[in-house]
């Protein structure tokens, strides 16, 4: 017989279509200690909450979508083992759309901004582009950012001061790295707080990626002080 | 390389949320220590300035511990104690923004011991005085 337990879950609710304020509502969940989060949230809908609202896609850490605050840390649901207590939340600072809903129109809509695409000085010449291995690695490594925004939800600075989030700085490093790109990436960076980051490495400890998007700041403050104008990046 | 992490983490996938956030905690005594010195800096230039200007002489009548409250030995431990983990903080980032690889668990515990001993001394010769 497989070992059980009880877990007692408060789950963020809120409906702004429809009026319902904000609060949290008690459930508890039997099921197995290995469960995780996503689980837990399935159980709770399937069984207790019919109406309950929240994302997933993969249900093994690639898509990014079902990034919730379990007791206040922001994790991957998919991901993270389920706690005898636990309370579930959306991730902040993001408008709520419905219950675990966030709405990432507005993340989106900077994303576009950034045009976080490979611009070139002269149209693609139809051939591979010739990139160092080691600098090859390091683009793809940052391109494995999946955007679940964990990083910009535990990030302080960004609830603090006029910083758009480590998972930007990842995404204009990919390019400022890549040699046929010629966009002004540090200075889009500076434009977007590069220089507000604490570096707590909060960003790192969390980023499901295993990314480090607090050592990509770092690496983009020396290129401002050391290089300020390569790929033509002067801010 | 910019992709490996500058900071060694403890890390487990599954276990985020049981963990405790590090750098939090680091930031948030690092912020505290540096208010703990601002306010140090501004009591005692008030103290210093009820000392030697006439017109402010009064003050040490209503709150006659602001000339002597910097020989308080946990006044000291606890503003030493600041500083000292304020800088060391400090020179910890800036070491990170150089290239440095720490630790970063063993950095804060380092950082922290390092103003705890500080204060420890402040105290012991500060009761022995």
């Amino acid at each position: 017989m497989t070992e059980q337990r009880a877990m007692r879950v408060e789950v963020f609710r809120c409906d702004p279509s429809e009026g319902v304020a904000p609060h949290y509502e008690r459930y508890t969940v039997e099921g197995r200690p290995e469960m995780r989060v996503l689980d837990v949230i399935r159980s709770i809908y399937e069984e207790q909450a019919g109406d309950l609202a929240f994302q997933y896609a993969c249900r093994n850490g690639r898509c990014g979508t079902c990034g919730v605050k379990v007791n206040g840390t922001p994790v991957l649901a998919c991901q993270e083992r389920a706690k005898a207590t636990m309370r579930i939340e959306p991730l902040s600072p993001f408008p709520v759309l419905r219950d675990l809903v966030v709405d990432r129109g507005e993340v989106e809509q900077r994303y576009l901004e950034l045009e976080l695409t490979v611009l070139r000085e002269a149209p693609h010449a139809g051939s591979r582009d010739a990139v160092e291995p080691g600098r090859a690695r390091e683009i793809g490594t940052l391109g494995s950012c999946i955007s679940c925004l964990i990083c910009v939800s535990a990030c302080p600075a960004v609830a603090e001061r006029p910083f758009d989030g480590p998972a930007f700085m990842v995404q204009l490093r990919r390019l400022n790295r890549n040699p046929a790109d010629r966009g002004p990436r540090l200075r889009q960076a500076v434009e977007h707080g590069l220089l507000e980051c604490f570096g707590c490495d909060i960003c790192t400890q969390l980023c499901p990626a295993d990314i480090s998007p607090a050592d990509v700041i770092r690496g983009f403050r020396r290129d401002l002080v050391l290089r300020p104008v390569a790929h033509g990046s002067r801010p | 390389m910019t992709t490996r992490a500058a900071v060694r983490l403890p890390r487990d996938s599954t276990r985020q949320a049981e963990g405790l956030l590090l750098g939090e905690i680091g930031r948030v005594l690092n912020r505290w220590s540096g208010l703990v010195i601002l306010a140090f800096v501004a009591v005692h230039v008030v103290g210093q300035a009820a000392l030697r200007v006439d017109a402010l002489y009064p003050l040490l009548t209503v709150a006659p511990l602001l000339a002597s409250f910097q020989g308080d030995a946990w006044v000291r431990a606890l503003l030493f104690a600041s500083a000292t983990y304020h800088s060391l903080y400090g020179a910890r980032l800036i070491a990170l923004e150089l290239g440095a690889r720490l630790s970063q668990r063993g950095s804060l515990v380092t950082t922290i011991a390092a103003a705890l001993a500080v204060a420890l001394r402040e105290v012991v010769v500060g009761a022995w005085r």
